[in-house]
C-alpha cells in the first residue's frame, strides 16, 4: 500500500525504486505531490535509472524547481531593496533562507510566500517601507486585521501588486497565543549574515523554528516536508557546526521548545533515519562528543511515545491517488490546532465572529 | 478510487479517478478514438464526492488532482464530464513544462498551421472546429503547444468544448451523431456539448507541424482585418500563456522567436462562414508571400 | 550630498530582443520580462559601453545618449538630466541596472 512511508523510503534509499512497476511509480508520484515532496524526489532520483515516462515527469518538476527558487530569491532581493533604509536586521525564514544560505535542504524544495522576521519594535517602519515599495494588504477585513495584529506572530499578509507575490512579516516564530514563547530578540541577535546583506537564523534556531512550526501548525499538512527539512539540516549541521548537539539543546531550552525539538527529531529519525544518538545519563559530554556520529539527544527525549505514533499516522496519511487518508486523525488535529493557538475564551469569540460573518455573507 | 481510466492526448497522458461510474463511462465514449492504455501518467485527476453523504444524495463533484485551485466550485454529477475536462485543462495549465502553452486553437493544412487566440467567447474554438470539418487538420481548441527547441507546434486535439449557439452550428455541420457527447445544461458557462475531432486528427496527433500564421479572431463584429506588430503579438501571447513565466528563459526565447517568425492579424467576422473564408484567404496570401520570398532567395 | 551613479548589470543578466520598435528584455535573476520603448534601451547600451563595473551619473549618461536623442520631459521646464535620472531610477527599481550611492 502506498503512503508517506513509500515516499520516505524512495527519498532515503533511492535504489529501492528499481523494484517499482508502472502502478508503483504512479502511486509514488501522486503521494509525493500531495506531500509537497515531488520536487525533492525529482532531485534525489536525478541520477537513478528510472523509466522514460517518469523521467519526463521529473524533468517538468525540476524545471519548476529552478523557476520557483529563482522567483523566491528574487522576491527576497526585492524585499532587501525595499527595506534598505530599515536599520535593523531582516531575517529570512524557511525555504527562502535555505536557498539563500545554500543549505542541502533547499534541493528541490518548493518555496511559497516570502517569510521574514524583524524586531517587533520595527514592524511599523517595515510595514511602511513595504507599502511604499508596492506591497498592499491582502485582506482589508477589519476583524481579521485586528486578529492578526493582536494575536498572531505576523503582520496580516501583504501582496505585491505587480509581482503577485505574498510576504509574511513575522516578529516571532509562534503565535502569541501558543504555549511556548520563543525569545525573538535572541533569534535576531544570533542570526547569520548572508552575502546579500539579509540574514538567516542560526543553525540551531532554524531547527527550533522548524520544530515549532511542525508542532504548532495543527493541521500538519506540510508535516512530512517539514521533517525532511529537519533531516537534511541536521545531517548538514552535525558535520559543519562544532558542538551542534549542545548548542541545539541550549537554544531549544531558551525558546521553551525542548519538547517540540525532541518530538520533531524523534519523528524525523523514525521516518528518515536522521542520525541521532540518545545519550545515557552517565555519559559525559566530552565522551559523547567524541563517539557521536550524529546529533545527541538527552535521555528524556529518546522515548517514542503513543502521541508520536499519532503524529506519524497523520503525517504519512496519503494514498496512491494523492488523497489525504485517515480522516478521523486529521479532524482531531484540526481541532487541536485551534486549541493550540488560542485560549478557550478567545476561541469562542473567534468562532462566533466567523460564524456571524458566514451568516451575514 | 472506485472507477478510473487513462487517456492520452498528444504528448500528455492523464489518469482520471472517480467516485462514480458515469463520468468515466462518458469519458471512455468521448475518447473512444484515443489511446487509453495504462502507464505512468503525466497527471492525475480526481473527481471526488464533497462528502461521503454527497456521493449519493444530490451528488457534487469536487475537482481535485495533482494541481488544484483552492476556490474551485463543485459541479453536480450530471456535469461530471465537464468537471473531468476542466480538471484535465487545469493540470496542463499549471503543470506542463515541456512546451510553451498558449491558450489558443489551431488547425493545419499542407504542413503550415494557423494559430488563433483570443479571450473566451471570441470564437477561436468554434472557428477551429469548423475548419476541422472542412479539410483542415484540427490541432486543438484549447491549448497550442509550442516546442521551445524546434519552434514546431505539437498537436493537442482534445474534444472541442462547444458552448451555447455553437452547439447547433456544429450539429448542422457534423452528420455523425456518435461524435457528440451528452448535452450539459446550466453549467457555469451555459449549455455545453463536446465534439470529438475527426478520426484523422486523432490518428495524426503525434505529428508536429510548422506555425505559419497567427490570428486574433473576434466573432460577431463587422468584417475587418488589421496587421498586428511583433510587440503587440508578444504582449497578447504572454497573457494567453499559462506557463510563459514558469518556463523562464526558454519561454522568452520560444515566444520572441515565434512572434518574429509569424505574420499576425486581428480579424473581426460576423459569422462562422465569413470567419472560415477570411482564415483561408489570409492563409493563402501568407503562403504566397513565403513562396515569393523563398523564390527571391 | 550623495550622487547616484548607475552601472550596467553583468552581460549574462539580461537577454534583449528587438520587437518592432520596442525591445523585449528578459531579466535572468528575476525571470521577469520587460517591454521597453526608446530611449530606455539606449540608456542600457550607454551603461554597457562603460565597461564592466564602471558607473556613471545621470549627467554622464545624458551626454552619451544626447547625440541620438533630444531628451525632453513631459513638463517643458524639466531639465533633460532630470528626465534621464528619473528613467535610470526606474530601471534600478526594476533591478535592470545597478545603483551606487557615491559621496
Amino acid at each position: 500500500m502506498t503512503n508517506g512511508w513509500s515516499v520516505a523510503r524512495a527519498l532515503t534509499d533511492p535504489g529501492s525504486v528499481a523494484a517499482l512497476d508502472a502502478t508503483g511509480w504512479t502511486h509514488l508520484l501522486s503521494a509525493a505531490r500531495a506531500l509537497s515532496l515531488i520536487g525533492t524526489l525529482a532531485e534525489v532520483l536525478a541520477d537513478a535509472p528510472i523509466p522514460p515516462d517518469v523521467a519526463r515527469v521529473f524533468a517538468d518538476v525540476r524545471h519548476s524547481n529552478v523557476a520557483g527558487q529563482r522567483q523566491a530569491l528574487w522576491e527576497a532581493e526585492c524585499a532587501r531593496m525595499a527595506l534598505a533604509e530599515y536599520p535593523g536586521r531582516v531575517v529570512l525564514l524557511k525555504g527562502t533562507a535555505f536557498a539563500a544560505a545554500g543549505y542541502d535542504a533547499a534541493l528541490g524544495r518548493s518555496i511559497g510566500d516570502l517569510d521574514i522576521l524583524v524586531d517587533r519594535g520595527g514592524l511599523d517602519q517595515v510595514e511602511g517601507l513595504l507599502l511604499e515599495a508596492g506591497w498592499e494588504w491582502v485582506k482589508p477585513d477589519p476583524y481579521d486585521d485586528a486578529y492578526y495584529r493582536e494575536w498572531m506572530h505576523e503582520l496580516p499578509p501583504l501582496i505585491h501588486a505587480e509581482r503577485d507575490r505574498m510576504i509574511d512579516v513575522h516578529h516571532t516564530i509562534l503565535p502569541l497565543t501558543a504555549g511556548p514563547t520563543p525569545d525573538a530578540a535572541a533569534l535576531i541577535a544570533d542570526a547569520r549574515a548572508l552575502p546579500s546583506g539579509l540574514y538567516a537564523l542560526s543553525p540551531a534556531d532554524i531547527i527550533c523554528h522548524a520544530a515549532a512550526h511542525l508542532i504548532a501548525d495543527g493541521d500538519l499538512s506540510g508535516g512530512m516536508r517539514n521533517l525532511w527539512d529537519i533531516d537534511r539540516l541536521v545531517r548538514q549541521f552535525v558535520v559543519e557546526e562544532e558542538g551542534f548537539s549542545e548548542t541545539l539543546a541550549e537554544r531549544a531550552k531558551l525558546h521553551g521548545l525542548t519538547d517540540a525539538v525532541g518530538r520533531a527529531l524523534r519523528l524525523s529519525a523514525q521516518l528518515f533515519g536522521t542520525p541521532i544518538v540518545f545519550r545515557r545519563k552517565s555519559e559525559s559530554r566530552a565522551n559523547a562528543a567524541q563517539s557521536d556520529p550524529g546529533l545527541g539527544l538527552s535521555p528524556e527525549n529518546s522515548r517514542v511515545s503513543t502521541s508520536d505514533t499519532l503524529f506519524l499516522r497523520r503525517i504519512t496519511a496519503v494514498d496512491g491517488w494523492g488523497r489525504k487518508t485517515r480522516k478521523l486523525t486529521r479532524q482531531g488535529f484540526y481541532i487541536r490546532s485551534h486549541l493550540l493557538r488560542m485560549p478557550p475564551a478567545m476561541l469562542a469569540r473567534h468562532l462566533w465572529t466567523k460564524w456571524r460573518k458566514g451568516h451575514r455573507g | 478510487m472506485r472507477h478510473s481510466c487513462f487517456i492520452t492526448v498528444g504528448p500528455a497522458r492523464f489518469r482520471i479517478g472517480s467516485d462514480w461510474r458515469a463520468p468515466i463511462d462518458q469519458l471512455r465514449q468521448l475518447y473512444s478514438d484515443y489511446p487509453l492504455d495504462e502507464g505512468v501518467p503525466d497527471f492525475t485527476v480526481r473527481l471526488q464526492a464533497t462528502s461521503a453523504l454527497r456521493r449519493v444524495v444530490r451528488p457534487q463533484v469536487a475537482i481535485a488532482g495533482d494541481f488544484t485551485l483552492p476556490d474551485a466550485v463543485p459541479l453536480p454529477l450530471e456535469q461530471g464530464l465537464l468537471a473531468a475536462e476542466m480538471a484535465m485543462n487545469l493540470q496542463m495549465a499549471l503543470g506542463w513544462r515541456r512546451h510553451l502553452l498558449l491558450h489558443a486553437s489551431a488547425v493545419s493544412r499542407n504542413g503550415r498551421a494557423v494559430i488563433m487566440t483570443g479571450v473566451s467567447g471570441a470564437g477561436k474554438s468554434t472557428l477551429s472546429a469548423l475548419l476541422g470539418e472542412r479539410g483542415w487538420r484540427f490541432l486543438g481548441d484549447e491549448f497550442v503547444l509550442l516546442d521551445p527547441d524546434t519552434g514546431m507546434i505539437v498537436p493537442f486535439p482534445r474534444p472541442v468544448s462547444l458552448k451555447n449557439t455553437a452547439i447547433s452550428a456544429m450539429e448542422r455541420e457534423v452528420d455523425d451523431d456518435t461524435r457528440f457527447g451528452p448535452v450539459m445544461r446550466d453549467t457555469p458557462k451555459g449549455t455545453i456539448r463536446h465534439l470529438r475531432p475527426r478520426t484523422e486528427a486523432v490518428q495524426l496527433m503525434a505529428r508536429e507541424t510548422r506555425p505559419a500564421l497567427l490570428l486574433f479572431p473576434r466573432f460577431g463584429y463587422p468584417r475587418a482585418v488589421r496587421r498586428v506588430d511583433e510587440a503587440e503579438s508578444f504582449v497578447r501571447l504572454t497573457q494567453a500563456s499559462t506557463n510563459y513565466v514558469a518556463l523562464g528563459e526558454r519561454g522568452f526565447d520560444a515566444l520572441t522567436g515565434f512572434v518574429r517568425a509569424m505574420s499576425a492579424c486581428a480579424i473581426d467576422y460576423a459569422d462562422g462562414e465569413e470567419g472560415v473564408e477570411m482564415v483561408e484567404r489570409l492563409w493563402s496570401e501568407q503562403g504566397a508571400k513565403t513562396g515569393a520570398r523563398a523564390a527571391a532567395a | 550630498m550623495s550622487v547616484l551613479r548607475f552601472a550596467a548589470l553583468p552581460e549574462t543578466a539580461l537577454k534583449r530582443v528587438p520587437l518592432g520598435g520596442l525591445e523585449a528584455i528578459y531579466h535572468v535573476p528575476s525571470g521577469i520580462t520587460h517591454l521597453l520603448a526608446e530611449p530606455v534601451p539606449d540608456l542600457l547600451d550607454a551603461l554597457a559601453r562603460l565597461g564592466p563595473g564602471k558607473a556613471a551619473s545621470a549627467a554622464e549618461v545624458l551626454v552619451a545618449v544626447a547625440e541620438r536623442f533630444d531628451i525632453v520631459g513631459d513638463d517643458p521646464g524639466e531639465a533633460p538630466v532630470a528626465v534621464v535620472a528619473e528613467r535610470l531610477a526606474e530601471l534600478a527599481q526594476l533591478g535592470l541596472v545597478a545603483v551606487r550611492h557615491d559621496a
